[in-house]
């Protein structure tokens, strides 16, 4: 993999990915909680802030960027079976 | 493994630094400013007298003004007379519906002879919205404020020998000192500058992941405010008239159940009308967190219609966040230290800008280079130029001129404007001295015209914008020194 | 922040700056054991905690207390850096023109 390739994919985990991952955590976070719904969507919020980050610095910080999409993948697969269920359940 | 991880986070570091550091500059400064928000309000309306006086009072004289004046506003909205700040400020639609917003007299309650003038509000709201339209602005002030936690943890990785290099700050020798200096700035006030940079993210929080809020209240967004505030409460005017009930029984009996918190705002809904109401929201005094405890009184008979105090776990962890950047709560000295910590982060973007800068000075000939070399002369120089235009503005401008608000707020971007242009016409090495001694002479004329010697509040502002204005000095000196070598 | 915490502070970032390597190097031109370093670093620390404690008893709200000693310290910190670049500037220029003279 070419070093501009490897930049790009880093990039795309680090933005829209991350920012993807970092909303769905956070709506898994909401709707999975035990306290009262404001307490919820502002939980989740909060969530969200601490996520991205954490996923903008590792999308740059692990060597080889093939191994992103191994890891960003089934994240965010289990977030959306998450929050499905949590749709269901609600 | 280690060397490539840390190369890949100083890519990261310099390419977030460079895209946002302008932005971050300008919010950086501007906040430090806000801390002090109140007390530049009061320095802009020099002629309100500022006689301490029971803030309930001042509050009933503001409220009594407006049911003279504005009966029949459909709503008027009070930011209540504190310690702080001895005049109460109003919000309310006039009678073509555009808003007013005003400082009324302390002691008659009404705006005549106060000039119009945002004052401490104008590097509040541009703290966030940097003057953009909504939500852009605040869109934009929420990523960098991200970007600059991002850059800030990547920022310590890079950063090898943070205990060895600990005191190091090595003067004249070029770009080494000014590595030290964004070093020893960055790593001294980490803790202020980690702390202000997520919790600025917090208060943007709902606007960059809105996902939560749509996911919890699919029909209906405007059930999130209600939910967030339960006793916010609105209803329709009946279309009867009515009067309110005497004001000060209600304001009182607020203030005790607020523990003495004192009195945020006061919100009044159709008040000529017999569904009117009366919200009032506690205040900040002795909590960090930004109190959203609130009553709501019906309007005609003053009994309490609703009454919140908040004890959700996950909100009020929020609203102490929120509280922590926004320091309500801080007494003299830890909005000196907020303001001073908000001047550190400054330096550091924009010492950390200049060093981008010195880096590539050495290879020259690269056009794009050169260009953003010049325009961060004009931003780093330019940006407190453009802040002193606001003060020089306010004192400069007759005080009954028609729209003088928005003047001042133009004479902002003006300046900024010619200085940027300024800067990328003329050679770095000329711009530095000249626009920084334009700072020094423009923080000096801010703190004559306070004037120095009026005493209280003036004098405060005065007397930072001198301190102020000896730095630039001294910054010009050393960077003339520099082009006569 | 209550004064005296602010003085213990103080004390302690001298201590930490005279135990620090860029300490050795300028106030004691590299002469100082390993052992000695640690000593003053110790001080240091133990005077920091102290400053801490005692800004902790002068409490009105814990939070508020610890925000600001955080902030002070930094300031502090900063304040101990520039002396230190100062004092290294003079010290050059006092051997520099002493070593000139003795040439002489």
């Amino acid at each position: 993999m070419t070093a501009r390739r490897a930049l790009i994919m880093r990039l795309i985990a680090a933005i829209p990915v991350g920012y993807t991952v970092s909303a769905l955590a956070g709506t898994c976070l909401c709707l999975w909680l035990p306290f009262s719904r404001a307490d919820k969507a502002i939980a989740g919020v909060l969530a969200g802030l601490i996520v991205w980050p954490v996923i903008f610095i590792a999308s740059f910080g692990i060597r080889d960027a093939r191994r992103l999409v191994t890891l960003l993948l089934p994240l965010g697969l289990l977030m959306a079976a998450l929050i499905i269920a949590g749709f269901r359940r609600a | 493994m280690r060397n490539t991880f840390r190369a890949s986070m100083a890519l990261v570091h310099t390419t977030l630094g460079l895209v946002t550091g302008w932005v971050l500059f300008a919010i950086a400064l501007s906040g430090s400013l806000s801390v002090f928000r109140q007390e530049i309000s009061l320095w802009a309306r020099p002629e309100l007298s500022v006689t301490p006086s029971d803030p309930l009072l001042v509050d009933l004289h503001a409220l009594n003004w407006l049911s003279q004046h504005a009966g029949h506003a459909g709503a008027w909205y009070l930011t209540a007379a504190n310690e702080r700040s001895p005049a109460a400020t109003a919000l309310w639609p006039d009678a073509k519906g555009h808003y007013v917003q005003r400082m009324l007299d302390p002691s008659t309650g009404s705006p005549d002879g106060i000039r119009d003038t945002l004052g401490g509000e104008f590097f509040y709201r541009f703290h966030f919205e940097l003057q953009l339209p909504y939500p852009w602005g605040r869109l934009l002030a929420g990523v960098a404020a991200l970007a600059l936690l991002v850059g800030l943890i990547s920022g310590i990785i890079i950063h090898r020998r943070i205990l060895a290099d600990f005191f190091t700050f090595r003067l004249s020798r070029g770009q080494r000192s000014w590595l030290d200096l964004h070093n020893l700035l960055g790593v001294a006030a980490l803790p202020f500058h980690l702390i202000i940079s997520f919790t600025g993210a917090i208060t943007l929080g709902t606007m960059l992941l809105p996902w939560t809020t749509l996911v919890l209240y699919p029909h209906d967004i405007t059930a999130s405010y209600a939910d967030l505030n339960p006793a916010l409460y609105s209803r329709p005017a009946s279309g009867h008239p009515g009067h309110l009930a005497p004001l000060l029984p209600m304001l009182k009996e607020a203030e005790l159940h607020f523990r003495g918190t004192g009195l945020e705002q006061i919100y009044v809904f159709n008040p000529s009308d017999r569904s009117s109401i009366v919200t009032v929201v506690a205040g900040n005094a002795h909590t960090v967190s930004t109190t959203s405890d609130v009553i709501t009184f019906d309007g005609p008979s003053g009994k309490i219609l609703k009454e919140h105090i908040e004890r959700r776990p996950v909100i009020r962890a929020y609203i102490f966040l929120y509280g922590l950047h926004v320091a309500r709560f801080a007494p003299a000295m830890t909005r000196w230290l907020y303001f001073l910590s908000g001047l550190a982060l400054a330096t550091v973007i924009g010492s950390g800008m200049h060093l981008w800068c010195l880096k590539r000075l050495r290879r020259p000939g690269h056009r794009g280079h050169r260009i953003v070399f010049r325009l961060n002369v004009g931003i780093l120089a330019g940006t407190p130029l453009a802040f002193s235009a606001f003060f020089i503005g306010n004192r400069i401008f007759p005080a009954t001129m028609p729209d003088r608000a928005f003047y001042e707020v133009a004479c902002v971007f003006a300046t900024w404007g010619i200085t940027l242009l300024y800067a990328l016409l003329r050679r770095s090495n000329h711009a530095w001295p000249e626009l920084l001694g334009a700072d020094a002479v423009a923080c000096l004329s801010v703190a004559l015209m306070g004037p120095l010697w009026h005493g209280g509040y003036i004098t405060a502002v005065s007397m930072t914008a001198l301190a102020l204005s000896v730095s630039f000095t001294l910054g010009t000196l050393h960077t003339t020194r520099k082009v006569h070598t | 922040m209550t004064w005296i915490s602010l003085l213990f502070a103080q004390v302690a970032i001298g201590f930490l700056l005279f135990g620090s390597e860029r300490g050795k190097r300028i106030f004691f031109e590299g002469q100082l054991t390993r052992e000695r370093q640690n000593f003053l670093k110790f001080c240091g620390t133990t005077s920091l905690c102290f400053s801490l404690l005692l800004q902790l008893f002068a409490v009105r709200e814990p939070v508020l207390d610890i925000i600001q000693w955080i902030m002070g310290i930094a300031i502090e910190i900063i304040v101990a850096a520039l002396l230190c670049a100062l004092w290294e500037k003079e010290h050059n220029r006092f051997f520099r023109a002493a070593s000139q003279h003795l040439r002489k």
